[in-house]
């Protein structure tokens, strides 16, 4: 029985992806403070190697058209070892929300309401996503079109107000950076900003056409790289060495934006378009954590789980660190870790015993 | 049933426009108080710093007529109040002010020079970290103090700080002898190791009314300053880095009179070189102008004098460079960023020279060249002389 009646064409899957993508521009203020003006450089790396685990996550979805993640993990690692690692899954994700809830929030407080409570703010970005998903995957992918235009209509207009204040020669010197931040800052955009579209394992079996998923992911993961680079261009461009420090670049720069006195103070604007990006991100999440509880526990539907997961969500995103400091420390040296475990080192494992078991057994995926 | 579902709902509607008055902590419009200009001084012991906010009378800035009309014309109202720190006093300053200052439409910070030769990063932190405070704003250093410079009643603008930021827009139109200055060039030179802040200098002039003149370029080194670039210094600084939009230079024809030049354009440049143990820097000045106005009896219109004046032309803008270079020099600061540009280009030598770079820095070799052209000569061909 499936749990999700939508089907999501695969155009609207690109856009799926790529509005979940966008957030990654918000992040991109982990990596300053390790590689500075060669960011883009580990930008680009870390994109090489996202292709090469796109075609892992995509020959997985392949090898089982029409199961979602769980049913895959019971699939290969077997009915009670294959709950295990759904089991850590199902956290992941949901630790994905809470983070970027946390990550957001303190950048909303930060800047445009200082004093208003966490609760407040984390509770209506909840409330907008389980209401969004409580009407099924296929309406959402279908109005983050329209998201997706909005939040690149503003970075772009960003960018191009911004231009005329770049100064080229803030790229130089190239390669100055300690291979280990290097490696560390790869590493960073590898794990947070590109290969968190593992949680599309979930909604592939959704899509209309399943065996031929590998070119619409490619396809929105170029663009997303593409315009990633521009916004990193941007801040190394026309922030240069002052921008390093910023807890969020990407505003930051914003707020400068001055064209005869006249077109000044977008910043509003541009924090409500990262706010859409951030929920885009959240959305998906959600979606995927709730759709996996409900598949673990074989229950009929997954909307009766989005009110007691919202809940949860805000009680434990409110206290989630004691301060940003450790946030940002955590975004910078521990988080990587753990997600590339579930990221890169688990799908691989995965394909390999696809391999070695010769997945799937004739017939049964017939069923 | 179903009207009342659809009642609760339409209650639910009407409920929802309560949340609509505005978040936790609205401040409305007639609840703020907008700090315009800020300055910063030293005062004495036992404190460490004396803050000037000027706060915008809105009723007065509505009333029609200049200043004068009735009673008291000032359309500003400057608080000060002394601390151990900025942030600290100015949430003193609600004891005197009705409302909590307002910072995102401040023009202007003006730094006291004792506090300057102090060092400012201590007290800039504030404007850099808070959320309110904005990187655009202009940054100045007086001669004797901001708060007196912040109290003086412009006759044009009904602002002080407002005056300022528009003197200064004018003055690096017209002139350019000056660096603009905003908070966040001054902050990317203070994070810079080698590359030493600068902000343009101004006091107060006149013999009655006083009045707040621009009159030169304070220069830092680390976060303290250390000395000052003169009008024709702080044009050279401008033509190296590329900032002149449009001056006036006065030169000697061949008759020995002096043309005035006005300058349209003009662009400068700058690579390092290095060479052996030799750091030399070449700088390339491209400029072009029309002759603005002439004393002498003399004919401009032939070639050989249009010759004339591009050389004299070229040697007092390389005068003006040579002279900024030599004060930068003195004063170990490096205004112009030659080391980080030395740094972009030889990265390798650059981590040895980094630490050293004040010692290095009076010794690199600069050479200037100055291309410029003359391009118009205005309405009239010969001065109106008999022939």
């Amino acid at each position: 029985m499936k749990l999700e009646k939508g089907v999501v064409s695969n155009t609207q899957l690109i856009f799926l992806i790529m509005s979940f993508m966008q957030s990654m521009i918000m992040t991109v203020g982990f990596n300053y403070p390790l590689t500075k003006q060669d960011t883009w450089i580990a930008a680009l790396a870390a994109f090489g190697l996202t292709l090469l685990m796109v075609l892992v996550y995509t020959s997985i979805a392949k090898k089982f058209a029409g199961l979602n993640l769980v049913q895959i993990n019971d699939e290969v690692f077997g009915v009670y070892f294959g709950k295990v690692i759904t089991a850590l899954y199902i956290w992941f994700f949901f630790q994905l929300i809470i983070h970027y809830l946390y990550f957001f929030n303190s950048f909303w407080i930060t800047y445009i309401m200082p004093e208003t409570p966490r609760f407040a703010f984390l509770a209506m970005a909840v409330f907008i996503c389980a209401f969004s998903i409580r009407s099924g995957i296929e309406v959402v992918s279908r109005c983050y079109v329209l998201l997706y235009a909005a939040v690149l209509v503003m970075v772009i207009g960003v960018t191009l107000l911004l231009i005329k204040d770049a100064n080229p020669s803030n790229l130089l010197p190239i390669l100055q950076s300690t291979p280990k931040d290097f490696i560390q800052s790869t590493h960073i955009f590898l794990t947070i900003a590109f290969c968190d579209i593992v949680v599309f394992l979930m909604i592939f079996p959704y899509t209309a056409d399943n065996q031929n998923l590998k070119k619409p992911v490619l396809i929105a993961v170029c663009f997303s790289a593409l315009f990633l680079l521009m916004v990193i261009f941007r801040e190394i461009l026309v922030g240069g060495a002052r921008i390093y420090s910023s807890n969020t670049p990407n505003f930051a720069l914003s707020r400068e934006i001055d064209i005869a006195v006249i077109l000044t103070r977008l910043d509003i604007l541009v924090a409500l378009n990262l706010f859409i990006t951030v929920i885009m991100k959240i959305t998906i999440f959600f979606y995927a954590t709730s759709l996996s509880i409900a598949q673990t526990l074989k229950l009929k539907s997954y909307q009766p789980l989005l009110i007691p997961l919202g809940a949860l969500c805000v009680t434990i995103a409110i206290n989630l660190y004691p301060s940003d400091m450790e946030q940002f420390y955590a975004g910078q040296f521990i988080w990587p870790f753990n997600a590339g475990l579930m990221e890169i080192v688990i799908p691989i494992i995965t394909l390999i015993v696809i391999a070695i078991r010769k997945l799937p057994k004739k017939g049964e995926l017939s069923k | 049933m179903k009207t009342v579902k659809k009642l609760i709902k339409t209650l639910i509607c009407f409920l929802l426009i309560i949340s609509l008055c505005g978040c936790w902590n609205n401040r409305e419009l007639n609840q703020l108080s907008v700090v315009m200009g800020i300055g910063l001084d030293k005062p004495e012991k036992p404190y460490n710093v004396e803050v000037t906010a000027q706060i915008v009378k809105p009723s007065k800035i509505a009333a029609a007529g200049s200043k004068g009309g009735g009673g008291d014309g000032k359309a500003y109202w400057n608080i000060k109040d002394k601390g151990d720190c900025v942030f600290g006093t100015f949430r003193d300053m609600v004891n005197q002010s009705n409302h909590k200052l307002y910072f995102p439409h401040n023009q202007v910070i003006v730094m006291g020079k004792s506090l300057a030769e102090d060092g400012v990063s201590k007290y800039l932190d504030f404007f850099m970290r808070d959320p309110e405070t904005r990187l655009n704003v202009l940054v100045f250093v007086a001669k004797g103090t901001a708060g007196e410079i912040l109290d003086t009643q412009p006759e044009l603008d009904k602002l002080p700080a407002v005056n300022m930021v528009n003197v200064m827009d004018a003055q690096s139109r017209a002139v350019s002898q000056t660096i603009s200055v905003k908070l966040k060039d001054f902050k990317a030179r203070l994070i810079s190791k080698t590359t030493a802040p600068v902000a343009p200098y101004i006091e107060l002039t006149g013999e009655d009314e006083p009045i707040v003149t621009i009159t030169g370029t304070a220069v830092f080194k680390g976060d303290k300053m250390v000395g000052l670039l003169n009008k024709s210094e702080g044009r050279g600084l401008n033509w190296v880095l590329d900032e002149v939009k449009s001056t006036v230079i006065d030169v000697k024809s061949s008759q020995n009179s002096i043309v005035s030049m006005e300058t349209i354009r003009a662009i400068g440049k700058f690579s390092p070189e290095i060479e052996g143990d030799k750091i030399k820097i070449e700088i390339d000045i491209l400029e072009e102008g029309n002759i603005g106005e002439q004393t002498g009896p003399e004919d401009l219109s032939s070639l050989s004098e249009i010759e004339h004046l591009k050389n004299q032309k070229s040697e007092v803008i390389k005068s003006e460079v040579l002279a900024a270079i030599k004060k930068s020099k003195e004063l170990k600061a490096d205004i112009f960023g030659f080391g980080e540009a030395v740094g972009r280009k030889y990265p390798v030598e650059w981590r040895d020279m980094e630490d050293k770079w004040d010692e290095i820095y009076p010794k690199i070799e600069v050479e200037v060249n100055v291309k410029t052209q003359v391009r118009l000569m205005g309405r009239i061909s010969k001065p109106a002389v008999p022939e």
